[in-house]
């Protein structure tokens, strides 16, 4: 198989102008200002809808977001139904009064809902941030946390909250403001002050697992069965990508038909694909002619297929369509045929497949009884199954350039134990998320409901006393007593 | 232990020793293992506590609220009563019947923006920008990976609004009110019907309501009324005696 020969050839065209990208950098002072997903993010269609849900509503999941949602709903909604609901009707034979103070009612019990709701925000939404502040500071505090379940002490990996007050704090040290620096430079740098804490501390604990293979918390360790659960998961997570470089048994036909179409048409391809324009629209118009007037049908799908594609996109499609009849030249030699190229796709999965069942068996079986020296085989196990020398052409064509595989391995161990330190921050996070909701619904019902409750009976009368004084009042009632008056007065 | 207050210390302690029981960890082990169904059954259990108890205390209150009219009292307090127990339940119902259908309606309100040729798209855009900055393209699985992670961050804020919000928008605002209103005044006729039996038969100012000013106006009565009681006993008790008295005279005199 030659396809070390693309992947060198592929490395030589373009070393002179590689430099190694950092998906993940954050701040301004990089080339690649956004991370990875924001990249994503901002170049999809309805992006201003995602950011806005990213930036503005990111704070309605959790406790607040569902008192924000009950007050919305109490205020705006639920009084409509109250004051108007056409099912609740006077009796038959009602007087003008009865009816009168039938309809008074219903509004006098439907302004209860706005009040209430205004009192929910302000006692409830009001005291969460407070309490949610108050907690992270609880948990996040060695000398605080350490009285906690240590699942939940988060002194080791700060949450992000309390980083992030924290690094505003920094911040306000070393004199930096919005005003001083303008609101989005202001962002910048504490997101990346945030994102340098942060991986500071994740690479501390990494070198900490790295040597005891135990995780440390105070005083306390993590139960050792929870940290090999741990390193099972992340060595799932590298089966997930292993899996994900392979190709689908159901598209081998698929791509073994579109490899013999490419390399039958080749010349035909590069006829017809010459002196395209550059500019994105004419080049759609110019395929859109291609295609009307293709009388090949497995070209016309392939110039079809490309204008399903965005305009802006499609040059590079036709490019892709060239490198793709290059490899396949690569992969099968110059003797391209369909069956070299069917095998040389069944050995990539097969090299994967072998990959895959190397991972299996770094894990830990025996959960129950895992020690540190069991986590530290499947560690190292871990290490030499997504390690690859880069002598193999056909795992280096695989592997190249996917982060979970790499060709240094002292790189790759650090990269290893900073994902079980990831992992393990996952574990803290997922364990303090039940302490935070049995607390905020404790302190809910225990403290603000009671409060909004009592608020509420003493301010909902007099509320409506003050404005609307007519509904108060029942106009069949003040008839009996005007009746029973009068008939006294009679007396 | 410089610079921590005795307060945070105190909270820390408390809460601490309440955490390592054995309910908490229990919580807190399914938090671990499956952390959306956790977090889904905390919500509802925190809605129907909240609700709960919030009608317990609205009932209880409007009854006894004085500031409230006296002929819209039972009405508030009835409708107090079916809202909370419809709350609940409608809450409960919406929630997981929402989490079947928020999904598929993310799916169709993002179709544009999370779709299989959208996704080949991006990866080959990502491919172009990289390329023309003179960098090393992303593989597809890590472009991959990073649009997943766009959609399920997005698509779990999606759900958490959309389930929570048509929960308590949606069946505890407008579905309940619209149930409630008229079970309010079965409710009330059902619960209060003696009240107001009472109340138009007597036409005097008895009210036997559960209001403590009435029951305690009502304790007085009885007390008098047994002190009557009592003090006819006593007088017919004393009549009794001074008519044997009389009748063991006369016998003696015979």
């Amino acid at each position: 198989m030659k396809i070390d020969k693309i992947y060198q050839n592929y490395q030589e065209h373009n070393n002179s102008k590689r430099i190694k990208p950092n998906y993940s950098q954050v701040g301004f002072a990089g080339k690649n200002p956004n991370s990875l997903p924001d990249r994503i993010t901002n170049s999809l269609p309805g992006k201003k809808v995602l950011q806005f849900m990213q930036e503005k509503l990111s704070w309605m999941k959790g406790e607040i977001g569902g008192v924000a949602m009950t007050a919305i709903g109490t205020g705006a909604v639920a009084p409509w139904p109250i004051a108007f609901n056409p099912m609740v009707k006077p009796k038959k034979g009602a007087t003008e009064e009865e009816k009168e103070d039938l309809k008074n009612t219903k509004y006098y019990t439907a302004w209860r809902q706005p009040v209430s709701a205004v009192l929910a925000a302000i006692f409830q939404i009001g005291a969460l941030t407070p309490i949610d502040k108050f907690l992270d500071y609880l948990y996040n505090t060695p000398e605080l946390a350490k009285h906690f379940d240590v699942d939940t002490n988060q002194s080791v990996l700060n949450n992000d909250g309390f980083v992030k007050r924290k690094m505003k704090k920094e911040m306000q040290k070393d004199g930096l403001s919005k005003s001083s620096m303008g609101k989005a430079n202001y962002e910048a740098e504490l997101k990346s002050r945030i994102k340098a804490f942060q991986e500071s501390q994740i690479e501390s604990l990494a070198e900490k697992i790295k040597e005891t293979h135990k995780i440390q918390v105070g005083k306390e360790f993590i139960n050792d069965k929870k940290v090999a659960n741990i390193v099972n998961e992340q060595i799932n997570n590298y089966i997930s990508d292993a899996e994900k470089l392979k190709i689908n048994k159901e598209y081998l036909e698929f791509y073994s038909k579109r490899a013999k179409v490419l390399i039958e048409n080749e010349d035909y391809l590069k006829k017809i694909f010459e002196n395209l324009p550059e500019d994105p629209l004419k080049l759609q118009e110019k395929l859109k002619e291609l295609a009307k007037k293709e009388t090949n049908s497995d070209v016309k799908k392939l110039i079809e297929e490309i204008l399903d594609r965005s305009a802006d996109i499609q040059s590079s499609r036709i490019k892709r369509t060239f490198q793709r009849i290059n490899k396949i030249k690569h992969i099968c030699g110059k003797d391209y045929s369909p069956e070299k190229y069917m095998q040389a796709m069944m050995e990539r999965n097969g090299e994967l497949d072998n990959i895959i069942k190397n991972l299996e068996a770094c894990k830990i079986k025996d959960m129950t009884s895992a020690k540190p020296s069991d986590i530290q085989k499947a560690i190292q196990k871990a290490i030499d199954s997504c390690h690859f020398d880069g002598k193999n052409p056909l795992q280096t064509s695989i592997l190249h350039d996917a982060k979970t595989f790499g060709t240094n391995k002292e790189k790759l161990s650090t990269k290893i134990y900073k994902d079980i330190a990831k992992g393990y921050k996952k574990f803290v996070q997922k364990s303090y998320k039940s302490h935070n909701q049995i607390w905020k619904i404790a302190i809910g019902v225990c403290i603000t409901l009671p409060i909004t409750c009592n608020v509420l009976n003493w301010v909902y009368p007099r509320f409506m006393n003050w404005t609307f004084p007519e509904l108060s009042k029942s106009k069949v009632k003040q008839k009996q007593l005007e009746n029973q008056n009068q008939g006294k007065e009679v007396k | 232990m410089s610079g921590i207050n005795p307060i945070s210390n105190f909270f820390s302690k408390t809460l601490g020793a309440i955490s390592k029981s054995k309910p908490v960890k229990k919580m807190t082990k399914a938090f671990q293992e499956n952390p959306e169904g956790a977090l889904a059954i905390t919500t509802v259990g925190s809605i129907v506590v909240k609700d709960g108890i919030g009608c317990y205390k609205y009932v209880t209150q409007s009854i006894n609220n004085k500031d409230i009219p006296e002929d819209k009292r039972t009405f508030v307090a009835s409708m107090d009563l079916t809202n909370g127990l419809l709350m609940i339940g409608t809450q409960i119902g919406m929630f997981f019947l929402m989490r079947k259908f928020s999904e598929p309606m993310f799916n169709k309100f993002f179709k544009k923006s999370f779709n299989p040729k959208i996704k080949r798209d991006i990866l080959t855009r990502l491919r172009m920008e990289s390329k023309k900055a003179g960098e090393i393209p992303p593989r597809k699985l890590e472009a991959e990976k990073a649009y997943s992670e766009v959609r399920s961050n997005a698509l779990s804020l999606f759900k958490f609004i959309v389930d929570v919000g048509i929960a308590t928008i949606i069946g505890k605002r407008i579905i309940t009110p619209f149930i409630a209103t008229p079970l309010a005044g079965i409710v009330e006729s059902k619960l209060f019907k003696k009240d107001k039996e009472h109340k138009n038969a007597d036409g005097d100012k008895l009210e036997i309501n559960h209001s403590n000013e009435n029951k305690k106006d009502l304790d007085d009565k009885v007390e008098d009324l047994v002190d009557e009681i009592k003090d006819e006993l006593k007088e017919e008790i004393k009549d009794d005696l001074n008519l044997n008295k009389k009748e063991n005279d006369d016998d003696d005199d015979d």
